[in-house]
């Protein structure tokens, strides 16, 4: 997906980014610097604080570079967006108690409050799937989860397509083969892995 | 005659496990040195009784202090300590030591302290100062979130075989912090590897990033992705990722439980990297996540801690240390000690960093500035060698502060891109003493020219320079950190840029 900016819109916002005292966030990335020799960007400071007027200039070539996604690494979709799509799934509003754990966590899972200087953290990293499987399980072990989807176990293809908002295919229903299969786990076990998996898959919390 | 060591009497398949077995027995803080040799020895024959302690247990704690820490009142220089008639101001070139040579104490090792850091008096024999190593080089004069110390070789310039550093970083956009490409592993990265492959049980490392603003300090794993940090931006965030109970561990009853949550998760996701271009090496690296989060969903008996500080800890170790000055405050520098602390003295996990910072100040650091950061930096760094020391665990502890983006010239007036770039290191096996040194060199009509004397591969101070050039090389710095901890020279030179090098083995015991 190409980005573009007009000309005059790309030549303002450098302009305010430039002059800005503390500028923070909403960059499109780095920039790699031509040298590596920490030349002199401004920055004079005057006392306590906000010394770093300069900022780096922005290269009105950068605004019409196409984004791409990172290949190398995934990335979680922004935790409200997570938040809505957990609302959705269970048909609640996201205001419902069933989804006061999730936000409970919403630092750990990667929230942001700029005001008070949390950064939005969308790694989706193994203390980040612990936090995310600790807090959406009361979902998961719910009357409210069982009375929508009562056949899950038997019919993953039930979540799966309002989850993921497409038809599940065999693979899909091949992949969650061995929990439907594991006679070592409950009826209750195999629903709540079921549902772990579903909601913890890349498909529905990926960005 | 020569014995067969007895680990020959093991199955060859379960030595592994049977060495970590009785590494992990013989950490335990009341095993003197001598005796775990003597295991080993036992063990392993003489040879290799040193492969075993490699495989003892380390406690790491890396303190990054910005904005451009000056520790002008924690450790003097002894140029500047002993210097007649010195020309003492806030402001252009001079001298930013607001205690009067009378009131500094010369410690046994030559060390100068004052009354801001002489807190530090009992640790110094363990306390090792070097203060003149390459400088940073942000745009900013010089206010970067890396520092070669912490990563040799990395470069602004995309470069072959160097990777970005800052795309783990949550908040990673401001400037002050700049973009680093590099091969080489920040210290308390590579030691968290380094410690979860001791003990697989072991709680992933942490950094706590409560700087005042979105000046922040880079963690780099590269090449070892499970050495990434937790990154830890509250303090409630902080207590959830520690919690007091066996229940908020376990989210799942069972391991296999959580195996089979972690391969049906897996399976799931293969038609996610098929469909969105993804690289194998995300997915790999995805599916070691996957791994890693199986062991956390049901850890079984794990090691507890209450985080929160009662309030005996909280009047321990806050006395005497001045409030964070910044914008946006998240917690103290002493409370943040004294969660590293717990998290050390109980095993919880081995590799902590602290972020903290002073806002910046320029042009007229007044005798409150100095006064601050000395208290910030020395107050919570003797409480923690206190409480290392008092649960035995101080001779495989190593604690590295850095001033993160750069120090400054002893000028009232100074910015981060000259003079000083400061590394202390404490710790059992640190031999203490103030390495190179900056004095007077001549007066001006206000202050002075400053010289600084960089210590040649004695430790000694060498010939004064009065700019930038001839400083020491970070990567000595980060072989020095990584000797200390113990991580073997075959792991460190497998980083190009520190490959080979020598640490400063003047800052070590023998």
């Amino acid at each position: 997906m190409t980005m573009r900016r007009n000309p005059i819109e790309t030549f303002a916002l450098g302009l305010f980014f430039g002059l800005s005292a503390c500028y923070s966030g909403v960059g499109d990335g780095p920039r790699p610097q031509q040298a590596d020799d920490g030349a002199e960007a401004g920055g004079e400071g005057n006392g306590e604080g906000g010394d770093d007027s300069g900022s780096e200039p922005t290269d009105p070539d950068d605004a019409d570079q196409p984004y791409s996604v990172p290949g190398d690494q995934v990335d979680l979709m922004p935790f409200h967006a997570r938040l809505a799509n957990l609302a959705m799934v269970l048909g609640v509003e996201q205001d419902d108690p069933l989804l006061d754990t999730v936000k409970e966590f919403r630092y750990q899972l990667g929230d942001h409050d700029w005001a008070n200087g949390y950064a939005a953290d969308l790694r989706w990293s193994a203390d980040r799937m612990q936090v995310w499987v600790r807090a959406i399980k009361p979902i998961c072990d719910s009357n409210h989860m069982r009375a929508r989807y009562p056949d899950l176990v038997q019919d993953p293809g039930s979540l799966q397509r309002v989850a993921w908002g497409r038809e599940p295919t065999g693979e899909d229903l091949e992949a969650m083969s061995s929990i439907m299969t594991s006679n070592q786990h409950d009826w209750s076990t195999q629903y709540g892995l079921m549902c772990l998996a579903i909601l913890s898959s890349l498909e529905f919390v990926g960005a | 005659m020569k014995r067969k060591p007895r680990i020959l009497d093991v199955a060859p398949v379960r030595r592994r496990t049977f060495l970590r077995t009785v590494s992990m027995a013989l950490s335990a803080p009341f095993i003197p040195a001598a005796v775990r040799f003597a295991v080993g020895e036992e063990l392993l024959g003489e040879a290799k009784a040193a492969d075993l302690d490699n495989l003892m247990p380390t406690y790491f704690i890396e303190m990054n202090l910005r904005d451009q820490w000056d520790f002008g009142h924690v450790f003097v220089p002894p140029g500047l300590a002993t210097h007649q008639g010195l020309k003492i101001g806030h402001d252009v070139d001079k001298c930013c030591l607001f205690h009067p040579s009378d009131t500094l104490t010369q410690t046994p090792n030559g060390m100068f302290l004052t009354p801001d850091s002489i807190a530090l008096a009992p640790h110094v024999d363990d306390i090792a100062v070097m203060e003149l190593n390459e400088l940073c080089v942000g745009a900013i004069h010089g206010h970067e979130a890396m520092n070669a110390m912490r990563s040799p070789g990395r470069t602004k310039l995309v470069s072959s075989g160097k990777t970005a550093t800052w795309h783990n970083e949550p908040g990673y956009d401001e400037q002050g912090n700049d973009f680093f490409y590099s091969t080489t592993p920040t210290p308390a990265s590579l030691h968290n590897f380094v410690q979860k492959q001791i003990t697989p049980s072991l709680r992933n490392g942490v950094t706590m990033k409560y700087i005042s603003r979105f000046h922040t300090v880079c963690h780099f794993a590269g090449t070892r992705p499970e050495g990434e940090l937790t990154r830890i931006q509250s303090v409630s965030q902080l207590f959830q990722t520690f919690p007091d109970t066996v229940q908020d561990f376990n989210v799942l009853p069972t391991p296999e439980e959580a195996e089979l949550l972690s391969e049906v998760v897996r399976r799931v996701d293969n038609r996610y990297f098929r469909d969105n271009g993804y690289s194998s090496e995300a997915k790999s690296k995805h599916a070691n996540q996957l791994g890693e989060a199986a062991k956390l969903w049901h850890v079984g008996e794990p090691k507890l801690v209450s985080m929160p500080l009662t309030e005996e800890e909280n009047a321990y170790w806050s006395e005497g240390v001045p409030p964070q000055v910044g914008a946006n405050k998240k917690a103290e520098i002493w409370q943040m000690a004294a969660w590293a602390s717990k998290l050390l003295t109980n095993d919880i996990t081995r590799s902590v960093s602290l972020e903290f910072d002073y806002l910046d100040v320029h042009e007229t650091r007044e005798d409150h500035v100095m006064e601050y950061m000395g208290k910030q930096a020395a107050l919570p760094l003797a409480r923690m060698i206190d409480q290392l020391k008092a649960a035995g665990i101080w001779d495989r502890t190593v604690i590295a502060v850095y001033s993160l983006d750069g120090g400054r010239a002893p000028n009232g007036n100074s910015y981060g891109d000259e003079g000083k770039n400061t590394f202390v290191l404490a710790g059992g096996r640190v031999a203490g003493g103030y390495y190179g040194d900056v004095s007077v060199v001549s007066d001006t009509s206000t202050g002075h020219v400053y010289g600084y004397h960089v210590p040649n591969d004695a430790g000694q101070p060498q010939a004064p320079v009065t700019n930038n050039d001839n400083r020491v090389p970070g990567a000595r710095s980060w072989r020095t950190v990584m000797k200390a901890l113990g991580v073997p020279d075959t792991l460190c030179d497998e980083f190009p840029d520190v490959a080979g090098v020598q640490p400063l083995n003047y800052m070590l015991k023998a």
